[in-house]
């Protein structure tokens, strides 16, 4: 079944360093509240946080939006920031074109889309030079039952 | 699910619809609804201080009586080791063992041998545990279901190894059943309980097996018999008696708080006594604290069993009894070690099943009912004061609003939610209450002349 | 090996945790990036790294390590500390650097966290 049983909506400011991580752990409350797998909560809450860091580092603004069906969670980030010119090349373990500055943060050491992949049941990631870039995660609900 | 047994009873007539036993209740088990107090009994853990927060006396212990026993052939008390120290110091182990026969018991069970094997299978067990730390004792009936109740996630951390009573009433119907060539059915193990917990615990054990023991007597419920017994006992009844009563002061030291600490020295050991202490020290080792414990003794009662409801003196006063008893019996006698050398080897201290969480009605029902269910309750909790009043018969707002999801309570009984409520308390209230009489009369004065 | 005597090793000041430093450690991951981090260490190891802003403690929440070491004598600042004590994860510093804390606790039997 598809339907849509839960659907939230973040908004995530990019350069906010501060706050960043925020959304990723009030989206761990809600899944631990609702009872699900510690290790399904583990597998999503790495997701939104490392989704989290890309837009806070490269976007100016984005949003990530969590949804349930009774059978998938899925995390949908969407981000209006510069795009990615080879997205084959940026799915690669260690290739990052991070700044200095986001290193010194302790991100972008070309680990973060891999891990988000790492994590998924099913990825796809959409992107426009210019425009901005769309990851979609889901993981099955009774996939690590 | 079959409704669970539980102890305590609410009498309806004496509910005065008091919150207080809502209050006291340390699992928020308990709502008043239109005026009258009820348990939800999911979630009850059998702990009893409801009783005791009740001002109108209105919730009470079920106790049994001695005499729905007479169908069994032959009688055997096994008593707590809690009992010795209950008596005014003239009246010794011996005046109590034969009051117990006195009042008709046919054998008195010493347990002592019972204690020092499940003494040695904990230790055996602790240093065969690997994790997750630390293990949690069975003993108290409380701990045991507030574990299932309340903190789910550590179920498999109670330790499985059963308790003294039960591997007491296993042997003593087998021993007497042998002696006497009759059958172990026809033979009844009693339990004289310090706890309305254990007596429960018996009638239903939380790991879902049928108990080796037939039944329990509150020592409230024996004492009065004995004491008046003492009186009219003969000097060579109470020594035969002696023969059979404690051998060593193994057993009574159990009964003194942190009785496994000594067996355990070599371990990380900690014991935690009264309820809202376990709970406190419970949420740190959800939170992950603590994990550096091994073993961790917890009673529900303060200062352990000796604070138990059944039990008539106070725990100062007993244990201090205790201490002066210990001085007078050997601490170890030899044939107590003879026999948990002989036994322990053939001894199964399992538990008959598995102690399970307990299903409640936050439980796992389909996802969709529990998205709908997180969705009211923030819905409700936003629109509630957070003043935990309890007028709505809820223990706190969190408890309302949880109600309110999983239909079992109303928006409507909130008086911040609806102005009418507050008039329907006063009329369940205020029309209950007796007129109290004018200042005067009551001194017998007339009011002055207006 | 006991995070004590981790402490005593890399002469640790101790900024919040002090009272569960007797929990056992027997792997450790060591990095100043997060996201090798949340891939690679394993629940239960010691984190070890140079990144003291708050992003450090949410990562080793997420990644369930059992305790941060901050190394060169850089402290977290007040959020971050605040933030380790509500997830329970002690945090203790160090004034040696990675190489350094890196060979003593090998040394000392630890082993790394894959």
């Amino acid at each position: 079944m598809d339907e849509e049983l839960f659907r939230q909506t973040y908004s995530i400011h990019g350069r906010d360093f501060d706050k960043a991580g925020e959304t990723a752990a009030h989206i761990k409350q809600i899944l631990r509240e609702l009872g699900l797998d510690a290790g399904l909560v583990h597998r999503a809450v790495i997701i939104a946080f490392e989704a989290e860091m890309n837009v806070v580092m490269y976007a100016d603004e984005g949003t990530v939006t969590f949804t349930l069906t009774e059978d998938a969670l899925k995390l949908e980030i969407a981000d209006q920031g510069p795009g990615i010119e080879d997205i084959e090349l940026a799915l690669t373990e260690g290739y990052s074109t991070a700044t200095d500055q986001m290193r010194e943060m302790g991100f972008g050491f070309g680990m973060g889309l891999p891990n988000i992949r790492k994590n998924s049941d099913d990825f796809n990631l959409v992107s426009e030079v210019g425009k901005g870039t769309t990851v979609s995660a889901m993981i099955q609900l009774n996939s690590s039952a | 699910m079959p409704e669970l047994t539980h102890g305590f009873k609410i009498d309806r007539d004496k509910c005065d619809g008091h919150l207080a036993c809502m209050r006291a209740c340390p699992t928020q088990a308990v709502r008043v609804r239109e005026g009258k107090a009820h348990v939800l009994p999911d979630l009850c853990v059998d702990c009893g201080l409801c009783l005791t927060a009740c001002p109108s006396g209105a919730i009470r212990a079920e106790t049994r009586s001695f005499a729905e026993f007479d169908k069994f052939k032959y009688k055997v008390a096994v008593p707590s080791p809690v009992l010795f120290g209950q008596f005014p110091m003239a009246v010794g182990p011996g005046h109590i063992v034969a009051g117990l026969l006195g009042m008709g018991f046919d054998a008195v069970w010493d347990f002592t041998v019972e204690l020092a094997l499940v003494n040695r299978a904990i230790l055996d067990y602790v240093e065969r545990w690997e994790g997750p730390f630390p293990l949690l004792s069975v003993s108290c009936p409380v701990v045991v279901r507030l574990v299932q109740v309340l903190y789910p996630s550590m179920v498999d951390q109670l330790i499985r190894v059963q308790v003294p009573r039960e591997l007491a009433g296993l042997e003593a119907k087998q021993k007497f059943s042998e002696q006497l060539g009759i059958p172990p059915d026809d033979i009844a193990a009693i339990y004289i309980t310090p706890c309305q917990a254990k007596s429960i615990s018996i009638l239903k054990p939380a790991e879902g097996a049928k108990s080796n023991l037939e039944g329990a007597l509150g020592i409230s419920d024996v004492y009065n018999n004995i004491l008046a017994l003492t009186h009219t006992l003969q000097e060579d009844q109470v020594q035969l008696a002696s023969n059979h009563s404690i051998c060593s002061g193994a057993m009574l030291r159990w009964t003194i708080n942190e009785a496994q600490g000594q067996i355990l020295q070599r371990h990380r050991y900690m014991s935690v006594t009264g309820l809202a202490n376990v709970i406190q020290v419970f949420d740190d080792i959800e939170k992950g604290k603590l994990r550096n414990i091994e073993y961790l003794e917890c009673d529900a009662c303060w200062g352990g069993c000796i604070g138990g409801n059944l039990t008539v003196d106070n725990i100062y006063v007993t244990r201090s009894k205790l201490h002066r008893l210990l001085a007078e019996v050997p601490a170890a006698a030899p044939q107590v070690q003879a026999e948990v050398e002989r036994r322990y080897p053939a001894t199964d201290f399992s538990l008959k099943g598995r102690v399970r969480r307990r299903t409640t009605n936050d439980g796992p029902t389909d996802l969709r009912e529990r998205v709908r269910r997180m969705k009211v309750e923030e819905a409700v909790t936003r629109a509630l004061p957070g003043l935990d009043c309890g007028l709505c018969g809820a223990p706190s707002c969190g408890a309302f609003a949880k109600d309110v999801a999983r239909g079992t309570g109303q928006r409507s009984d909130c008086v911040f939610l609806r102005e009418g409520r507050l008039r329907e308390l006063k009329t369940t209230y205020l029309s209950r209450r007796k007129k109290p009489p004018e200042i005067g009369e009551q001194f017998g004065v007339s009011p002055p002349p207006a | 090996m006991k995070l004590t005597e981790i402490k005593d090793l890399l002469r640790c000041d101790v900024l919040t945790g002090g009272d569960d430093l007797s929990m056992e450690i027997e792997t450790v991951v060591a990095s100043d990036g997060m996201s090798e981090i949340l891939a690679f260490a394993y629940p239960g190891a010691l984190m070890l790294t140079g990144l003291t802003n708050v992003q450090s403690v949410r990562t080793a929440d997420i990644a369930q390590v059992r305790a941060i070491i901050y190394i060169r004598g850089k402290r977290p600042d007040a959020k971050a500390v605040n933030l380790a004590r509500e997830n329970n994860i002690p945090v203790l510093v160090t004034t040696l650097g990675m190489f350094d804390v890196c060979g003593i606790l090998r040394d000392a039997g630890l082993k790394g966290g894959m």
